[in-house]
């Protein structure tokens, strides 16, 4: 993973320094409450409906044993000994107390971690694949280029003060999105083109919330020395043209719908004739020495251990279906990619304590060289375990309670922190999450229904991604009461489709019943291994809602 | 009484004056004039053996003054909302775009804590709201001594200038 450098420890120091300063001026009362606003959230502090909130970027997801192990440290010291994982690859803890937020970054930047843009109207952690640089399907490594934009866009003086947030994703696989960048502001695919050189497909104007929106192509291939002048471009366009008379239109989707994407991709160039080929055109060596950061680790030359693993399978049943739903296969032979399930019945999906983060950087430097991802979907993922240790990493994750075969299914809710602790909250989201759990929490019955993402958010803010899980759940408020709203048909991958609302909305406690009959009329109506997403695409809404909304006899 | 740093340094004795009417008749030397006086009279205005600057607001189309660019010793972008971050991009494409070389005066709503990146956006001059809000800005104005990006400041960004 990428180290800092001399530079790089120096701005994040500086950083912490000057948000020390900032934090004082204000608990002198010489800085006004709504002008420290924007400060510490540039430095990802929100006030939260309990206490602050302090969200740590996990830059692209990549965290190593020794950081994971001072977020244990951190969370003890100063929460109240957990943490939560977003769904945009970065670490939440929600009770810090505000003075003590400058000592966690000082804690933070002794890692190489900080707190920096993850939250404000600025550029956001950039985020991609959880399976970066471990799977075949890859035209190269995204993580480099993650990485390149991350620095470029780091305390980046133009673009402090956009209208609104702005959220990056990159994605390499060429036959799966499992980075949903048609879903963000910015979604960079990684191309080849005809003569092999390799650049970026550019999407512009994705986005969740209130208004979700598929992203549209500005630029079918961008060379990948261009790439900071081009989003230096688009960055200025925006921050130029973007609403801000009402915050709700002040993303880039709105801009973009507004004027075409014909029109907004002519702005776009004007503005990159004017610094193309310019200071930040990537050199060679600069693009050399990131991706210098991120070679393959010393992996041994063993072969796949199928066989092996087979009789394991067979005596462990359990084994079996953890292999089955949580464990990718590699591109390296005799090493495959295992994903951690933090979504247990009972905790905040995401959640995890001091305890199980320790154990967890204790694998990681066991079976996988000391690096950990963290998947939008909010679970850990190891990513380069041997498959000899596959039965023996098992047993441990067991021990841990962290072995739920779940992955994919039902179980395996993306879920936002919702009303328990977000001041935006219309409903809570997390007890929902938790009643579906229990209600699904048979395995075979769940392997049965095959991948079925549902994601839920308690907001239209919509941090759940509820628009895109094949099931979302949206909590709304009505007259003060807390309702659901169901959808279904979303589809963060390639084919990038926003989710149809059912019908009226629900009650917190209908809606696991709500689940079972939509549930049920999936497994009836589907054709033989035919997915959940491709039975909704292909019945329609219709006899879902047929079903759910019958009177009852 | 007026706290402005100009270039680094507190300046007590600065001479220009907001003139926020758009009425152009008998204007005093050394006036911020809005974008729509330019708009209207810069012809003559460039004429004039009075020094005459501008001021642009969020909403201002800038672009107005280029024509006038050579006359106008200083430009000041006023800020309506601290929060809005338009004048930055206006004052890099002023140096960046239109090589406007005169001064760009921050003034208005601005925090201390912006004055770092707005120095990398062009801007030379702060007039801060307060006493205390000048002599903040005067020591935070250069906390960060490295930074990634090219700005107007500085040519090249960190990946052509490190050395490993
Ligand atoms: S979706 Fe709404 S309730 Fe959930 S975390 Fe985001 S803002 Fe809070």
């Amino acid at each position: 993973m990428y180290v800092y450098d001399s530079y790089d420890q120096q701005i994040v120091d500086q950083r912490v320094a000057q948000f020390r300063e900032q934090t004082d001026r204000f608990l002198k009362g010489e800085l006004a409450a709504e002008e420290f606003l924007p400060l510490r959230l540039q430095n990802g502090l929100y006030i939260q409906r309990h206490a602050p909130m302090l969200r740590i970027a996990v830059p692209y997801g990549l965290i190593s044993s020794t950081q994971l192990r001072r977020i244990a440290y951190i969370s003890r010291k100063y929460d109240k000994g957990y943490a939560h994982f977003t769904t945009r690859q970065n670490i939440q803890l929600n009770w810090p107390a505000l003075e003590d937020v400058p000592d966690i970054l000082a804690d933070l930047a002794e890692v190489q971690m900080h707190a920096i843009q993850t939250s404000g109207n600025c550029i956001r952690n950039t985020t991609t694949d959880q399976f970066a640089g471990v799977i075949a399907d890859e035209i190269e490594d995204p993580r480099p280029w993650c990485e390149i934009i991350r620095q470029w866009s780091t305390l980046h003086p133009e673009f402090a003060f956009l209208p609104r947030k702005f959220k990056i994703a990159v994605n390499a696989a060429t036959s799966t999105d499992r980075a949903a960048i048609r879903f963000h502001d910015i979604g960079l695919q990684l191309v080849k083109n005809e003569t092999g050189d390799v650049g970026f497909q550019v999407f512009v104007g994705g986005g969740l919330g209130r208004t979700p929106i598929v992203g549209q192509e500005i630029n079918a291939f961008l060379p990948q020395q261009h790439l900071l002048s081009y989003l230096e471009a688009i960055l200025r366009v925006y921050n130029l043209k973007g609403r801000r008379d009402n915050k709700y239109k002040a993303r880039i989707k709105i801009l973009v719908k507004a004027l075409g994407v014909e029109a907004f991709s002519t702005l776009v160039d004007e503005q990159w004739q004017l610094i193309k080929d310019g200071a930040e055109t990537l050199t060679a060596s600069e693009i050399e020495r990131v991706k210098s950061h991120f070679v393959d680790p010393a992996y041994d030359q063993i072969q796949d251990q199928t066989e092996a693993l087979a009789q394991l399978r067979f005596n462990h049943p359990a084994f079996d279906k953890w292999i089955q739903r949580n464990v990718e296969s590699h591109k390296k032979t005799g090493y495959a990619a295992v994903t951690v399930s933090l979504k247990k019945p009972g905790y905040a999906p995401g959640d995890a304590t001091a305890e199980q983060i320790d154990t967890l950087a204790n694998l990681a430097d066991s079976y996988s060289f000391g690096e950990l991802r963290v998947s939008h979907q909010q679970n850990i993922i190891l990513a380069d375990v041997k498959q000899s240790d596959l039965f023996t990493l098992w047993n441990a994750l067991n021990a841990l309670g962290l072995a739920d075969a779940t992955v994919g299914t039902l179980n395996d809710v993306i879920c936002c922190p919702g009303g328990d602790y977000c001041a935006l909250a219309n409903a809570k989201s997390i007890p929902i999450a938790e009643a579906i759990q229990v209600k699904f929490d048979d395995l075979d019955y769940l392997y049965d229904l095959g991948d079925i993402d549902l994601n839920i958010s308690g907001c239209m803010n919509a941090c759940g991604h509820h628009h895109i899980g094949n099931i979302g759940i949206l909590g709304v408020d009505k007259k003060g009461e807390e309702f659901y709203q169901i959808s279904l048909g979303g589809d963060s991958g390639i084919e990038g489709q926003v989710g149809k609302i059912l019908g009226p909305s629900f009650k917190a406690e209908q809606v696991p019943d709500v689940l079972q009959k939509v549930i049920d009329t999936y497994v009836e109506k589907r054709q033989e291994n035919e997915l959940f997403i491709d039975a909704v695409h292909r019945l329609g809404l219709e006899p879902f809602k047929e079903r759910v909304y019958a009177t009852s006899h | 009484m007026q706290h402005l740093i100009k270039d680094g340094q507190i300046i007590k004795d600065d001479p220009w004056q907001l003139f926020e009417s758009t009425d152009a008749q008998g204007l005093p030397g050394n006036a911020l004039l809005p974008v729509r006086i330019w708009t209207d009279f810069g012809h003559e205005l460039a004429e004039s053996s009075l020094p005459f600057g501008a001021y642009v607001c969020e909403d201002d189309d800038y672009t107005e003054l280029l024509p006038f660019l050579a006359n106008l010793q200083i430009i000041a972008f006023k800020f309506g909302k601290f929060a809005d971050g338009r004048l930055f991009t206006f004052a890099r494409l002023l140096r960046m775009q239109y090589k406007y070389e005169g001064e760009i005066r921050a003034i208005g709503d601005f925090l201390p804590d912006q004055v770092n990146f707005l120095q990398r956006c062009g801007f030379t001059a702060f007039c801060c709201r307060t006493e205390n809000e000048m002599q903040t800005a005067l020591s935070v104005k250069d906390h960060f001594t490295e930074q990634y990006q090219s700005d107007t400041r500085l040519a090249e960004p960190l990946f052509r200038r490190r050395t490993v």
